[in-house]
């Protein structure tokens, strides 16, 4: 039963000079010193800055670690979770957003006098940071992040070395100066199988994340980053259930999940790229790690879902939503009907996938669905919203099969092919939607229909039977049937067919009996009524 | 573009001792009154500019509090009202209080005469060991319906119909430093939760729900109120009943997709037990003009949490209302009328009482209910 976090990077529980990873001052702050119960918990001291005169820009910076001296970044980024607050409510005494109330700066280079950095301003007086006094404020720093409001030098995300948080002051209410403390924080990763990524293991759900964070008292409330009201959790992290080694059964327990939008105009607390915010399975190889999902999931930001797990663990996303996200990778293990909306693609890694039943809508994505395991059967899935898109994208040569699949047909295409060369065969059965096509690729792509179903019931024993296609000038059935009803499937190229039917009986005698019957998908039926004629 | 709060029934900004309606310190057994109570704190109320009742609780294990009475005394007998408060401790070294179960924090109501009453209900709604008093936060909201029968005391003999005072105090227990408990208590708000009232927050015009926070405010001199009303890019939290129109106004309401959540009823041994609610306090009301200008258009999700309150959609003349795939869950009895119609997911929720509405292609699925749809005659 456990949510871990990384062990906590500086606790920022002493003041500025006693602190072996402080850097520099920014500015000329007047004091920097501590705030007793100024961290979280509150039994901990905070490290402190004030500012006592008005439209002054100042603040602290810190190294991230001793050693190694930076991060690497470029490949797979981290973020820095941090909080920050205000002393008493008439010591908020920042200026708007516009002006940079507060900001946050994040350096590359190892020298301590390196001015290549970027800043971002995160809060003011005209936002949720700095409104009125929040407690510890959560804010979360993608150490790749854009959108900067500044930058100096040629920042280097090979080498990023620290950070600082900054406040220009302006005094709103009073004449009494700023006091800002900072709390504690955490640099997290957000590859899967990452030392530093959350990690549910055990017997877990999302209120032991909100548990470990919030805490149960004051002895032990580390930060606001987890949050829940009602059943909902926010969730300002990546995370990874399971860690490959530990059982783990984790249940959602149907809750709603909401992860952060980024560089949101209003309240620009965090400045996240797509990677900041993935979700990863990586459960250990055996029948007993299970992970049951069945809640909404409302991610503000493109991070992908990689559930891309093909091994004898077990996780259902029956009945779950997902809303948002970037790609949503899904293996073997994974099963059951959920919802994809408004997420990128989902792309299913092999033929053993199953989450028929499931409906992808408004996809983000040039493509609903990927199969990019290669050929494989679906069945009872919707396509819908795919205005400008394809619902399937196939690039690998093979048979494929969509049983009482729907598509909406709002899209460019219902399905794209692009493979280039061989062919590629699609086995249309059941219900399934006729769908268009667009060949990118230029291969060879055969479409086969399923067979339509025509019944003829009632039929006089010893009685032959004459159906006609009369679309295409074809005897389809000249017999006496053996029973009745009579049960004839038909080969189909996906229009309907129009049928001349005559059904004769010379022995005993009866009158001919002829109609005309029009076969679509459904099928027809045709009650054969046949007249004496004696 | 409308979304209106209605009037704060107490804006708090006095001191205890120049409050207009101040109705007597805590006199219980074991109890005493605030501590100081001459001076308001300077920017301890919302807007920031605004001064707060300023309350402080010696560290003698006396649960220390005050008594203020509403305008005019309140009748939840047959409707029940919505207090929604707010309070915020000063710097964190302030906070100071003991476990909820000791009384930490403590939110009263008081029925009939006398300053203090001698009946009252009390709802231990913080403490140390509760999110609500664990740590120095933003204004944390109170969520208490009156007629919720949680209560953590019960004195005296209270009368629902004779509502008077409502009250704050704080048993201080030193757990970091040896500063005493200081905090304040901000506006305060009664709703109705009754359908065309005058004291229940509504949409009117052209709105959506990016329009609470418009009228929350935004800026340190205007922001009002905090948490019972939050955004988080497309999902807002929301605390309280609301209609949409007025029936007189004209009123074109589109909810835009985004997701609406209501808090959970809570008791004192949840985490965090400041919504004290029955299944009357999140009600939603359709209240459009007769008239096929008046529109409300629902492709959201709403979730009401577990105390599953009745939404009155019965709405039947010529005002158009379209569900667009919306999603509606946890909500109780869900009233529809001609006016609606559309697709929409109702899921746990309680019967559908559809009065000639048209969902076709909507989904029911597990209900609170004995049955999901139940059609008009």
């Amino acid at each position: 039963m456990t949510f871990s976090l990384p062990t906590v990077n500086n606790t920022h529980e002493d003041n500025g000079a006693g602190d072996p990873l402080f850097a520099e001052n920014i500015g000329s702050p007047n004091a920097v010193n501590t705030k007793e119960a100024g961290n979280l918990p509150i039994t901990k001291d905070g490290s402190q800055f004030t500012i006592t005169s008005d439209n002054q820009l100042a603040g602290v910076s810190y190294y991230f670690q001793a050693t190694p001296a930076s991060y690497d970044v470029s490949s797979s980024t981290k973020v820095l979770l941090w909080h920050n607050q205000f002393n008493a409510p008439n010591r908020i005494q920042v200026a708007d957003l516009a002006n940079g109330g507060v900001r946050f700066r994040l350096y590359s280079g190892t020298t301590l006098f390196s001015l290549a950095y970027k800043d971002w301003y995160i809060g003011g007086n005209d936002s949720p940071f700095a409104e009125c006094v929040k407690g510890q404020v959560p804010f979360v720093m993608d150490l790749n992040a854009g959108n900067e409001t500044s930058s100096a030098g040629t920042f280097d995300n090979t080498a990023v070395t620290r950070y600082g948080i900054m406040v220009n002051s302006d005094f709103v209410v009073g004449t009494q100066g700023n006091i800002n403390f900072q709390g504690s924080n955490f640099v997290l990763g957000t590859s899967k199988g990452d030392a530093d990524i959350p990690v549910f293991t055990g017997t877990s759900d999302f209120v032991q994340a909100v548990t470990l964070v919030q805490g149960t008292d004051y002895t032990n409330k580390i930060g606001n980053w987890i949050r829940q009201t009602g059943s909902v959790v926010y969730i300002d992290m990546p995370f990874q259930i399971g860690d490959a080694a530990t059982a783990t059964t984790f249940n959602d327990n149907g809750v709603t999940v909401v992860s952060p939008a980024s560089n949101n105009a209003a309240d620009p607390r965090f400045q996240l790229t797509d990677q900041a915010m993935q979700v990863h399975l990586n459960l250990s190889n055996s029948a007993s790690d299970t992970c049951t999902m069945t809640g909404t999931y409302l991610w503000g930001t493109r991070a992908n879902f990689n559930f891309d797990q093909s091994d004898a663990s077990l996780t259902s996303i029956a009945g779950a939503t997902f809303r948002g996200m970037g790609d949503f990778t899904i293996g073997s293990s994974v099963s059951g009907a959920a919802n994809f909306d408004n997420t990128g693609a989902v792309k299913l890694s092999n033929s053993s996938v199953n989450i028929n039943g499931s409906t992808i809508s408004n996809t983000f994505a040039s493509n609903a669905l990927h199969f990019t395991g290669g050929p494989m059967d679906i069945a009872n899935m919707r396509f819908e919203s795919y205005a400008g898109k394809h619902a399937i994208l196939i690039d690998t040569v093979g048979t494929y099969k969509l049983t009482d699949v729907f598509f909406d047909q709002s899209g460019t295409a219902d399905i794209e092919t692009t493979h280039t060369t061989g062919t590629v065969t699609i086995d249309l059965a059941g219900t399934t939607t006729t769908p268009t096509f667009t060949n990118t690729g230029g291969g060879t792509v055969v479409l086969n229909f399923p067979n339509r179903i025509l019944t003829l019931n009632g039929i006089v024993a010893g009685s032959r039977i004459l159906v006609t296609d009369t679309t295409n000038t074809v005897v389809l059935f000249n017999e006496v049937p053996s029973t009745s009803p009579f049960v004839g499937s038909i080969a189909s190229q996906g229009t309907d067919v129009d049928l001349s039917i005559r059904v004769r009986n010379g022995a005993v005698p009866y009158k001919t009996f002829d109609t005309t019957a029009t076969l679509t998908s459904a099928g027809v039926g045709i009650n054969v009524s046949q007249v004496s004629d004696v | 573009m409308t979304f209106v709060i209605p009037t704060a029934v107490d804006l708090m900004t006095n001191s205890v001792n120049t409050h207009p309606n101040a109705r007597g310190g805590f006199a219980g057994v074991g109890e005493g009154q605030t501590s100081q109570r001459g001076f308001a704190k300077a920017a301890g109320n919302l807007p920031l500019t605004d001064e707060a009742t300023n309350m402080t609780s010696s560290n003698d294990g006396t649960l220390r509090g005050f008594n203020f009475g509403f305008p005019t005394a309140i009748d939840t007998s047959t409707n029940t009202k919505l207090i929604v408060w707010t309070y915020q401790f000063n710097a964190p070294n302030r906070v100071q209080t003991d476990t909820a179960a000791n009384r930490g924090l403590v939110f009263r109501l008081g029925s009939g005469a006398g300053s203090p009453t001698t009946s009252y209900r009390t709802w231990n709604i913080a403490g140390n060991d509760k999110v609500g008093a664990s740590a120095r936060e933003n204004p944390k909201m109170i969520i208490v319906d009156p007629n919720d029968l949680t209560y953590d005391e019960d004195i005296g003999t209270y009368d629902n119909t004779d509502l008077q005072t409502f009250g704050l105090g704080v048993n201080n227990l030193s757990i970091t430093g040896t500063g005493s408990s200081n905090f304040f208590p901000q506006r305060i708000f009664a709703f109705s939760t009754v359908k065309g009232a005058t004291d229940i927050p509504r949409f009117t015009g052209s709105s959506n729900w990016g329009d609470l926070i418009t009228a929350m405010g935004t800026t340190f001199d205007t922001k009002i109120t905090d948490e019972w009303i939050k955004r988080d890019g497309d999902v807002f939290s929301y605390a309280a009943p609301f209609e949409i129109g007025d029936n007189v106004t004209s009123t074109q309401f589109n909810d835009n997709g985004v997701t609406v959540f209501w808090p959970n009823a809570t008791t004192i041994t949840d985490a965090d037990p400041r919504v004290r609610v029955t299944s009357a306090a999140f009600r939603a009301y359709l209240n459009l003009r007769d008239n096929a200008a008046d529109t409300a258009t629902f492709s959201g999700l709403y979730n009401c949490g577990n105390s599953t309150p009745a939404w009155d959609f019965n709405i039947s003349n010529n005002s158009v209302v379209t569900f667009s795939g919306a999603t509606f869950n946890n909500v109780g009895n869900f009233t529809v009328g001609s006016s609606v119609s559309g697709n929409a997911t109702f899921d746990s929720c309680g019967v559908v009482y559809n009065n000639n509405a048209s969902l076709s292609g909507s989904t029911l699925k597990n209900p609170n209910a004995g049955h999901l749809m139940r059609l008009a005659a």
